[in-house]
């Protein structure tokens, strides 16, 4: 009963882990996602970029969320056929750049708070 | 490539028409890309085995395709405020037809059944209701607009609670059931007792003597106190007009039982009867009074209590007043 117990208990706090990381994640995706499209990317090789850089994101986050950029006017994007199929580019947009410009900003003071809150919390 | 495309024509195949031919696009070309990368390590590679090591079920990858916030069909920014209208609504439609119906089955002959026909159909209207106020808000939603009323709040707009005294659940789900236990008692629906025992012998023809205008405020009284218990389910503090409320209702509450304890004969058995039970009537209709003389005094407690709140917004009577 008591390793059935703890096991329930391993369960549900992973899965609050899990769903916590996405929150935590949100924020720094479309940082990452904006800061890599200064150069023109499609889906798929933006995906790669980002990996390669460390950072992971399924197709399920990177496509609502670059469609979510282009509605707000950060992104544009272009058809165009390569090989067999169709491919849309994306690229940020002036407006895109300047809001980059002012969250990178934030994110660093954020991020310099929150090592500095963190780091109090470990001694 | 076929299984590929088989399985992004059926991701697309949920979502929007409008939406499918540039979503199926964008995403058969990430499959694409994707499994051609993997084939550069395994050859021998399947699309089917692709797909199932790496994809999820084409309807929980359009889902994931589709959080986004055009979607929604009443969205977060709008979700309270139209939870808000939707209860208000509601509130005010039982309301109204409570009111016409007692005012039309006292104006009518047969006085329940003007009653029921006219409470049958707040149901029906609710839905109708319902569906206006959700066509504005999905309106409002599609037409981009923003809940601008919600911008221009002011600390002031607050409704004080007074002396911040917590209203409990339990008491008002004790409301609730006693109230739609009484209200589905007068209406018939349910009978308890269904017999009374003497002698041996079981009489379940037996009725309670009131006039009819008693059974319709009983009637109106329950279903109001059936919203009031629901409506303070939904509360987390007391304020003074949920108080006031209370003792208005609770003085009605006392005025129809005095009235009913007044009356000369309660109950009532009909048919042929044993002398026993002409003997225990005069008891059960004492003991009967006695019951609703106890039910008046704790209800006189109840308000004696609000109305000294009321006066006294910092008044304790022995319970934690935070």
């Amino acid at each position: 009963m008591k390793i059935q117990s703890n096991i329930n208990e391993d369960r549900s706090s992973s899965e609050i882990v899990d769903k916590l990381n996405l929150e935590l994640r949100r924020g720094a995706l479309l940082l990452a996602v904006l800061s890599q499209l200064n150069e023109e990317h499609y889906g798929y090789s933006l995906r790669k970029r980002l990996h390669s850089k460390g950072l992971d994101i399924d197709e399920g986050t990177l496509y609502p969320l670059i469609r979510r950029l282009e509605k707000q006017g950060l992104l544009t994007s272009e058809w165009r056929s390569d090989e067999k199929r169709k491919k849309r580019y994306y690229r940020i947009s002036g407006l895109g750049e300047s809001v980059l410009i002012v969250l990178t900003k934030r994110w660093r003071a954020l991020n310099e708070s929150i090592d500095g809150i963190l780091g109090e919390e470990e001694k | 490539m076929n299984l590929l495309k088989a399985y992004a024509h059926q991701v697309v195949s949920y979502h929007p028409p409008a939406d499918r031919d540039e979503l199926f696009a964008e995403i058969y070309d990430e499959i694409c890309e994707e499994y051609t990368d993997q084939r550069k390590k395994n050859s021998a590679l399947s699309e089917a085995d692709f797909l199932d090591a790496n994809k999820q079920h084409p309807m929980k990858y359009a889902t994931q395709l589709a959080t986004d916030s055009s979607s929604y069909l009443v969205g977060p920014q709008f979700y309270f405020s139209f939870l808000s209208t939707l209860k208000t609504g509601a509130s005010l439609t039982a309301g109204i037809y409570l009111v016409i119906a007692v005012v039309a089955s006292l104006g009518s002959a047969n006085q329940w059944r003007t009653f029921y026909s006219v409470l049958f159909e707040i149901p029906g209207t609710l839905l109708w209701v319902g569906a206006v106020i959700l066509g504005i808000f999905v309106a409002l939603e599609k037409g981009g607009e923003k809940a601008t009323w919600l911008d221009n709040w002011k600390a002031s707009d607050l409704k004080v609670a007074d002396s911040h005294q917590s209203i409990s659940r339990s008491e008002a789900f004790f409301d609730l059931g006693l109230s739609t236990i009484g209200l589905l008692w007068i209406i018939d629906i349910i009978q308890f007792p269904i017999v009374i025992g003497a002698d041996h012998a079981w009489y379940g023809n037996w009725m309670v003597l009131l006039p009819d205008w008693c059974w319709i405020a009983l009637a109106a009284l329950f279903i109001f106190d059936i919203g009031f218990s629901l409506l303070r389910m939904t509360r987390n503090l007391w304020t003074t007009r949920l108080r006031l409320t209370t003792v208005v209702t609770n003085i009605l509450w006392i005025s129809i039982i005095g009235f009913i304890a007044l009356q000369p004969q309660l109950l009532e058995v009909t048919g042929p009867v044993t002398e026993t039970i002409t003997d225990l009537i005069p008891a059960l209709n004492r003991a009967l009074k006695i019951s609703l003389v106890v039910v008046a005094a704790i209800v006189v407690w109840d308000t004696v209590s609000q109305i000294r709140r009321l006066l006294n917004p910092i008044f304790v009577d022995g319970s934690s007043d935070k």
